[in-house]
């Protein structure tokens, strides 16, 4: 079903619109949140919850991007669950993806930080000035926290060219930042 | 602080960028299809060939590994005279001593001085695969000072490399310097591992790969070959621009243009393979010049 389909069963407070949202995206939120999780059972509970969220938030929102939307909210659910768990328990995949990132901001003056929704922005900026494989790789590994081995996988490369590459974009997106005044170093 | 800053800022990029995420997934392709279809013919083809004297000649030439372990069987097949497609035979030995008619003449010891004279004389490439057991070896060998980020060997005049940050290489970075003969024709490409948490290098070729490369020289017997190497993804490029494959992995990991300008738009400034490569012309790829097999 077309996701413009599926946010009108939202608004019509149909009760198939989960049932067309679980069919459709359950595979990719119980990615996202294991990715996150790194647990089965933690993951299909927070999946489950970004549902009732989604049936919460739909109306009043009608989202464009209904895809991202729902993705945004187990995301969202997930780093709050994560927050709460056991270090032990932390997916390392999903704590290397942060530690990656963790040094394209190192002794960045805190005071000079622009707003999340700038970052945003600006990365978003960046990201459309890359190619389009480059986009999906970076996106795939520091939004949804797949693993190298998943990303080479979709993409068809191998993992080290996934890896390499992701060195070379975290590269150019600091020096674009530092260009786009976002922080000195 | 710094690390929540940066994730929230990753988490508010656009909603189509995350959407082209999801829904990115890079298909099969005919060519690869049939790329396929044609491999399996010439497997066939092959049984059949078997049979021939041709095919008993070629066995009673190739050597067999005497060593186990990857690094020996890949060097054992480019010692061993591989035949192309055509039959014809390039990627030749050492041959007690003596100059074969191959372009490139590989040995599993280094060359002496001598030896390497004799080929450079006969206007031929050569290699020892054994002569680059890690890369400090290969930096002392060729006096080359280890810390300076860029360098450029002329030491030994029929090579040079060029690199400009070995330190990524420790990283399991995939990009290998690339040997050059003195008239720029390919001499091999090296992977970097680790071994004992020291680095070293192995060599890359394959046997169905030195047959691929062998079809380049053939086409390409006085041409400059220049020659990306990337895991999975193995590169020729001509001079008139025409980019070859030369194997790696399974079908899927066939690069295509995209591939190879990405390749080419991340190395370009840092891993510039050789002074042709330094000529904007290289740059330009079209996906009418990728080569289709």
């Amino acid at each position: 079903m077309d996701d413009k389909d599926i946010v009108s069963l939202y608004w019509e407070r149909s009760e198939t619109a989960i049932a067309e949202t679980d069919r459709k995206y359950r595979s990719l939120c119980m990615r996202i949140a294991r990715n996150i999780l790194n647990d089965n059972s933690d993951a299909e509970e927070c999946t489950n919850d970004a549902y009732l969220a989604v049936w919460n938030n739909i109306p009043p929102k009608r989202p464009e991007h209904f895809a991202a939307f729902v993705c945004r909210i187990v995301k969202n659910l997930a780093l709050k669950k994560y927050e709460h768990i056991h270090a032990a328990k932390r997916n390392p995949d999903a704590q290397v993806s942060f530690d990656e990132l963790d040094g394209l901001a190192d002794n960045t003056d805190v005071e000079k930080l622009c707003s999340s929704k700038e970052l945003g922005e600006k990365i978003s900026d960046f990201l459309q000035s890359e190619r389009q494989v480059n986009r999906v790789v970076f996106v795939r590994r520091y939004w949804f926290f797949d693993s190298p081995k998943e990303i080479a996988d979709r993409c068809s490369m191998t993992e080290n060219a996934v890896n390499a590459l992701l060195m070379r974009m975290r590269n150019r997106l600091k020096e674009y930042l530092r260009k786009e005044g976002v922080y000195d170093e | 602080m710094m690390n929540e800053w940066f994730m929230n800022g990753i988490d508010s990029i656009d909603d189509r960028i995350i959407e082209e995420a999801i829904s990115y997934k890079k298909s099969w392709k005919p060519i690869y299809i049939a790329a396929g279809a044609a491999a399996a013919v010439m497997l066939i083809g092959t049984g059949f060939l078997l049979g021939t004297n041709y095919m008993q000649q070629y066995i009673a030439s190739y050597s067999p590994p005497t060593t186990d372990g990857d690094t020996a069987r890949a060097e054992d097949e480019l010692t061993g005279a591989i035949p192309d497609e055509d039959g014809l035979t390039f990627g030749g030995v050492w041959d007690n001593g003596e100059l074969n008619d191959s372009p490139i003449i590989i040995k599993s010891e280094p060359f002496t001085e001598e030896e390497a004279e004799k080929c450079v004389s006969a206007n031929r490439s050569f290699i020892a695969s054994s002569l680059w057991s890690d890369m400090e070896s290969v930096l002392d060998r060729w006096d080359v000072n280890s810390d300076d980020v860029e360098f450029k060997v002329s030491t030994v005049p029929f090579y040079h490399i060029k690199a400009t940050d070995i330190n990524t290489l420790d990283g399991g970075f995939p990009i290998f310097p690339v040997f050059f003969g003195h008239d720029n024709t390919l001499v091999a490409f090296f992977e970097p591992y680790k071994a004992d948490g020291e680095l070293s290098m192995q060599i890359s070729y394959s046997g169905p790969r030195h047959v691929k490369l062998n079809n380049v020289l053939h086409e390409y017997p006085d041409s400059a070959v220049a020659f990306v190497y990337c895991q999975g993804m193995d590169i020729a490029v001509t001079p008139d621009n025409k980019i070859y494959v030369i194997g790696g992995g399974d079908a899927i990991d066939v690069p295509d243009d995209i591939d190879i300008y990405s390749i080419y738009a991340g190395e370009y400034n840092t891993f510039c393979l050789s002074d042709i490569f330094e000529n904007e012309q290289y740059i330009t790829v079209r996906k009418e010049d990728v080569y289709e097999e």
